[in-house]
C-alpha cells in the first residue's frame, strides 16, 4: 500500500470482484476481498457436479470479456474455440450454418430465401458498424458523435428485437436461429428497445474478433485461477467464508462492512459485485438507498435462463462441427413463451443454446445447454419443475437426434439465477450512474453495473478507476 | 367518473345557489357560493367556513414510524412533540418534490399527514419498508374556520379549547368528539362523517352574529396564495416518478422546507441541485393571469414567474416568482406587464386572540356591534 492508499473492501470473489480488487490494489490501496463461499469464482467456479466432473453454473461461452482486462492484467488465456458459428437446428432439412464469413452464410441462406441471402451481408455490415459506434457509450464514458449512429440509436431504443429481425429477414429458419439471442436479459423480444440487446452482443470483442463467441481452454474456471494469481500478486487480501451481513453507514456515507461473524471492516470505499438488490436492500437499513430504488428492486427479474448439463457416452453426429447450436421453434412465438414464463409457467416453446464440449474422461462428451425463457420462480418451485424442464429439453433433442436419450450418462440442472430487474434506460446511461449508488463510498462493480448482465469484467475495471479518482479527489 | 360527497355536502348544496361546483381529489365541492371576491375578502374582516374534507389525510403508525418519518420527509418529523406539526416536503430518489403537506405527531407512535394532493402509492410503499401501518381518513370531515373573528365564533359556539399555532387538541364539544387544530390559515375542525352536519350547523349558528360566510374552493385558493402558500397540484406539478429530475425544491423556491441536518430520501439529489433559492411575491400590473414565463428587468432575465392569480383584497394580480439573484430595485417586467417584487406572504391572515371575559359577556348578551 502506498502512502496514499486507503482501506477498501470488495464484496464477492467472482470475476468482477477479483478484477476490481486487483486494479485497486495495483493503484496502491489496501484491498480486502470478502467472499461468502469457501472458494472464488462465483458463477465461473466448477460447482455443479455431473458424472465424475464439476462444471460452472454460469455461462458456457465467453462473448463479452473485456480485452483490455486480459491485456492489462496479463491473464494469458488460451481458447479452444475462438469464433464459433451459429448453427440453427431445423425440424426439417439440414442445419442452418451462419459463420463469420458472410459469403458462406449467404450460400447457406440462399436455399431458404434468396432475398435473405442477398441482404445478410449488408445487414451484418451495417449492424456491426453501429455496434462499433456504440462502444463509445458501452466501453467508455464517451458519447456518440456520429449523427447517423445517434439516429440509429434513437430508432433502436423504441424497436423490439422481434420487429427488427422480422423486418430484416423473411426466412423462418433464420429468424428461429436468432430466437435464443432475442430472449437475452430476461426481456421480452416484443419489448421496445430489445433490439438494442442485439447491438450490445455485436459490439463485444472476443479474441480480437467483433461479435465472436469463444470457449476458454479449461473452461471459465481457468479465468478465475488466472485472476486469483494476479490478485494475490497485486497484494489483495482475500477472505473466504466471510459473508457480509450489513454495510456500515453514517447516514450518507458507507464506512465499512459488517461480516456475518460480527466483525467490522472499516473502509473508505466499498465495492459490491453482488446484485443491486443484495447491495442496496439487503445490506442497508430500510429505505436508505431510496424509496424508488427499493420499489424498483422489490421483485427480481421474472424470467431468466436455466442450464441443463448432460454427459453423453458419445458425441452425436449432429454436433460434430464446433458451433453454438440453437434449437427454437419460431421467433414469433418467443414473445408468448416469455409471457408464459413471466407468469411462472414453463413455456412449451423453449429456445436452447447448446455447446458440445469434450470432457477428457468418461463419459467423453458434455452437452451444456442454456434454456430460455424460464420463470425464475416457477409455480410449484424448481424442486417440482426441474424434472419437467429437463424432460422438455430431452424431448426437443430427441426430435433432432433419434435415440438421443440412450446416449445420456448423467445430467445436472442449474435453476435460473435471481437477477435485478432489467432496466432498458440503463443501456444508455453513463457508467458513473450505474456504478455509483445513492450512498457515498458505495459502488457497484458487477453485473448490476453493466448495461446488460454479462461476464465482461468491464464494470469492475471502470468502477476501480472511478473509486481511485473519487478517493484522490476527496483527499485533495 | 363518480364523484364523492363530503360530510358537509348537504349544507353546501343548500348554500350553493349558483350551482357552481368543482372536483378536487374526487370530491364534489362548491367552487363558490355567489361571489369569489366577497368570500375571499370576508376572511380578511370577518370569518369564512370552508370544506377541506377533500384534502388527503393519512395516518402512519406502529413499526419503526420515527425512522420512517425521518427518512421520508424533508424535515425531521421524528423530533416533533405530540400534538405539534411541521410543514414538510417529500422528495423522490433524485431530489425532486413529490408533495407538500403538514405532518402532525398525534401520539408517540402515530403521525398524520395532511396534504392537498395524495401520494398514496409512494408513501404507503415507503412506510411498508419500516413495518409502518397506514390508513386514510377518506370519509371523515375537515372544516376550516378562517378569519379574524374565527376565535370569537368558536368561543360563542362553546369551543373554548385553543390549540397552539401548528398544533392540535382533542376536545369533546357538547357530546361530539373532535379535533381542533391550527395547521393552516385558521382553525380546522376534524370530525367523523356523521357529525359533519351538526358541526356545520353549530358554527353557522354561532357565526351568524359575526357575518360568517361559507367560502368555496376558489376563495380558499386566493387566501392560500395571499398567505404565500405554494402548493402541489394547484401551483406546480409535482414529480410523479421515482427518478424524475424535476421539480427540485430549488426550482420551486421551497428550500426553507428542507432541513439539511438530517438524512432524508433524495437528499443527495437535493444537495447536488445547487444553492438554495427562495420564493418571492409579485404584485403585477396585468389584468389577467400570466402563464409561467421569464421575468425581466431592463430586458435582462432575472427569474421566472411560476403562477399568478387575482387578489380581491389587494385589488390586483399577484404571483409567485423565483429569482436567480438578489431583488432588483424598481419595476420588473413580465412580458409587457409591470411588476413589483415583494416578500411573502402578501397578506397574512390574522387570528384574533381568544375573547376576554368582558367580551364574552357582551357577546353572550347580543353579539358584537
Amino acid at each position: 500500500m502506498s502512502a496514499l492508499g486507503q482501506a477498501i473492501v470488495v464484496i464477492g470473489a467472482g470475476l468482477n470482484g477479483l478484477v476490481a480488487a486487483t486494479y485497486l490494489a495495483r493503484a496502491g490501496h489496501a484491498v480486502t476481498l470478502v467472499e461468502a463461499d469457501g472458494s472464488p469464482g462465483g458463477m465461473c467456479a466448477n460447482r455443479v457436479p455431473i458424472s465424475a466432473f464439476a462444471v460452472p453454473p454460469g455461462p458456457h461461452l465467453f462473448t463479452a470479456l473485456d480485452p483490455r482486462i486480459i491485456k492489462e492484467l496479463d491473464l494469458n488465456l488460451a481458447f479452444v474455440a475462438r469464433d464459433l458459428p451459429l448453427i440453427g437446428l431445423r425440424a426439417e432439412g439440414p442445419p442452418l450454418l451462419l459463420p463469420r464469413d458472410v459469403h458462406e452464410a449467404r450460400r447457406h441462406l440462399a436455399p431458404l430465401s434468396q432475398r435473405d441471402g442477398e441482404r445478410f451481408a449488408a445487414f451484418r455490415r451495417e449492424h456491426f458498424a453501429f455496434a462499433r459506434a456504440m462502444r463509445a457509450l458501452w466501453w467508455e464514458e464517451g458519447e456518440l458523435t456520429d449523427e447517423h449512429a445517434r439516429a440509429t440509436l434513437r430508432r433502436m431504443q423504441v424497436t423490439s428485437a422481434a420487429a427488427w429481425l422480422d423486418g430484416a429477414f423473411e426466412s423462418e429458419s433464420l429468424l428461429a436461429a436468432y430466437a435464443f439471442d432475442v430472449l437475452a436479459a430476461g426481456l421480452s423480444p416484443s419489448a421496445a428497445g430489445s433490439a438494442l440487446l442485439f447491438t450490445w452482443r455485436a459490439a463485444q470483442e472476443m479474441c480480437g474478433l467483433q461479435g465472436a463467441v469463444a470457449i476458454p481452454d479449461g473452461g471459465p474456471s481457468r479465468l478465475i485461477d488466472a485472476m486469483m494469481n494476479t490478485a494475490e500478486a497485486a497484494g489483495v487480501a482475500i477472505r473466504f467464508e466471510s459473508a457480509v451481513r450489513a454495510l456500515e453507514t453514517d447516514g450518507e456515507r458507507v464506512r465499512g462492512v459488517v461480516l456475518a461473524s460480527g466483525e467490522k471492516l472499516p473502509a473508505a470505499a466499498v465495492l459490491s459485485s453482488l446484485s443491486k438488490r443484495q447491495t442496496l436492500i439487503d445490506f442497508l437499513p430500510p429505505g436508505r438507498a431510496g424509496f424508488a430504488t427499493a420499489r424498483a428492486l422489490e421483485k427480481p427479474q421474472s424470467c431468466g435462463e436455466a442450464k441443463v448439463l448432460l454427459t453423453l457416452s458419445a458425441l452425436p453426429k449432429l454436433f460434430e462441427q464446433p458451433g453454438r447450436y440453437v434449437i427454437a421453434e419460431r421467433l414469433e412465438t418467443s414473445a408468448s413463451a416469455h409471457a408464459a414464463a413471466r407468469t411462472g409457467v414453463i413455456p412449451a416453446d423453449l429456445a436452447l443454446e447448446i455447446v458440445a464440449l469434450p470432457t477428457g474422461g468418461t463419459p467423453p462428451v458434455l452437452l451444456s445447454i442454456l434454456v430460455r425463457p424460464v420463470p425464475v420462480e416457477p409455480i410449484g418451485g424448481w424442486k417440482d419443475q426441474a424434472t419437467r424442464l429437463v424432460q422438455a429439453v430431452l424431448h426437443k433433442l430427441e426430435l433432432h437426434i433419434p435415440q438421443f436419450t440412450g446416449l445420456v450418462a448423467g445430467l445436472a440442472f442449474v435453476p435460473p439465477k435471481s437477477r435485478d430487474p432489467f432496466c432498458m434506460s440503463a443501456m444508455v446511461s453513463p457508467w458513473r450512474a450505474r456504478i455509483q449508488t445513492p450512498l457515498k463510498g458505495l459502488y457497484l462493480c458487477g453485473e448490476a453495473a453493466e448495461p446488460v448482465p454479462c461476464l465482461s469484467g468491464r464494470a469492475a475495471r471502470i468502477a476501480a478507476a472511478l473509486v481511485v479518482a473519487d478517493l484522490q479527489e476527496a483527499k485533495t | 367518473m363518480s364523484l364523492l360527497a363530503t360530510p358537509f355536502h348537504a349544507r353546501a348544496v343548500e348554500a350553493n345557489r349558483c350551482n357552481a361546483w368543482e372536483n378536487r381529489g374526487g370530491y364534489t365541492l362548491a367552487r363558490h357560493y355567489g361571489s369569489i371576491a366577497e368570500e375571499a375578502v370576508a376572511a380578511r374582516f370577518g370569518a369564512v367556513l370552508a370544506d377541506l374534507s377533500w384534502h388527503w389525510r393519512a395516518t402512519f403508525s406502529g413499526g419503526d414510524v420515527d425512522a420512517f418519518v425521518a427518512q421520508a420527509f424533508s424535515r425531521n418529523g421524528a423530533a416533533l412533540a405530540i400534538g405539534m406539526s411541521l410543514d414538510v416536503l417529500w422528495l423522490n430518489d433524485t431530489g425532486a418534490v413529490r408533495g407538500r403537506g403538514r405532518l402532525v405527531r398525534m401520539a408517540a407512535d402515530r403521525f398524520l399527514l395532511l396534504s392537498p394532493q395524495d401520494d398514496r402509492d409512494w408513501l404507503f410503499f415507503a412506510a411498508s419498508l419500516y413495518g409502518v401501518a397506514c390508513s386514510e381518513h377518506a370519509p371523515d370531515g375537515l372544516l376550516a374556520l378562517i378569519g379574524p373573528t374565527a376565535r370569537k365564533i368558536l368561543t360563542a359556539a362553546g369551543l373554548d379549547a385553543d390549540p397552539p399555532p401548528s398544533g392540535l387538541v382533542s376536545v369533546s364539544w357538547r357530546g361530539i368528539d373532535l379535533t381542533l387544530s391550527r395547521l393552516g390559515l385558521g382553525y380546522e375542525l376534524w370530525c367523523d362523517a356523521d357529525s359533519g352536519l351538526i358541526i356545520w350547523d353549530r358554527l353557522v349558528a354561532a357565526g351568524r352574529a359575526f357575518a360568517l360566510l361559507p367560502a368555496g374552493q376558489a376563495a380558499l385558493d386566493i387566501l392560500e396564495a395571499e398567505s404565500g402558500l405554494f402548493l402541489p397540484g394547484r401551483d406546480f406539478a409535482p414529480a410523479r416518478e421515482g427518478f424524475a429530475p424535476q421539480p427540485t425544491p430549488q426550482a420551486l423556491g421551497l428550500c426553507s422546507l428542507v432541513d439539511r441536518s438530517h438524512a432524508f430520501n433524495g437528499k443527495a439529489g437535493f444537495l447536488a441541485a445547487g444553492r438554495d433559492t427562495q420564493l418571492s411575491g409579485l404584485l403585477m400590473g396585468a389584468e389577467t393571469e400570466i402563464a409561467p414565463r421569464v421575468l425581466t428587468h431592463r430586458g435582462a432575465a432575472i427569474g421566472n414567474i411560476l403562477s399568478s392569480r387575482y387578489s380581491p383584497a389587494l385589488q390586483r394580480m399577484i404571483g409567485f416568482a423565483l429569482l436567480s439573484g438578489s431583488w432588483p430595485s424598481g419595476e420588473v417586467e413580465a412580458g409587457s406587464a409591470p411588476c413589483r417584487i415583494v416578500g411573502l406572504p402578501f397578506l397574512p391572515i390574522g387570528l384574533s386572540p381568544a375573547p376576554t371575559a368582558t367580551e364574552r359577556a357582551t357577546e353572550g348578551a347580543g353579539g358584537p356591534v
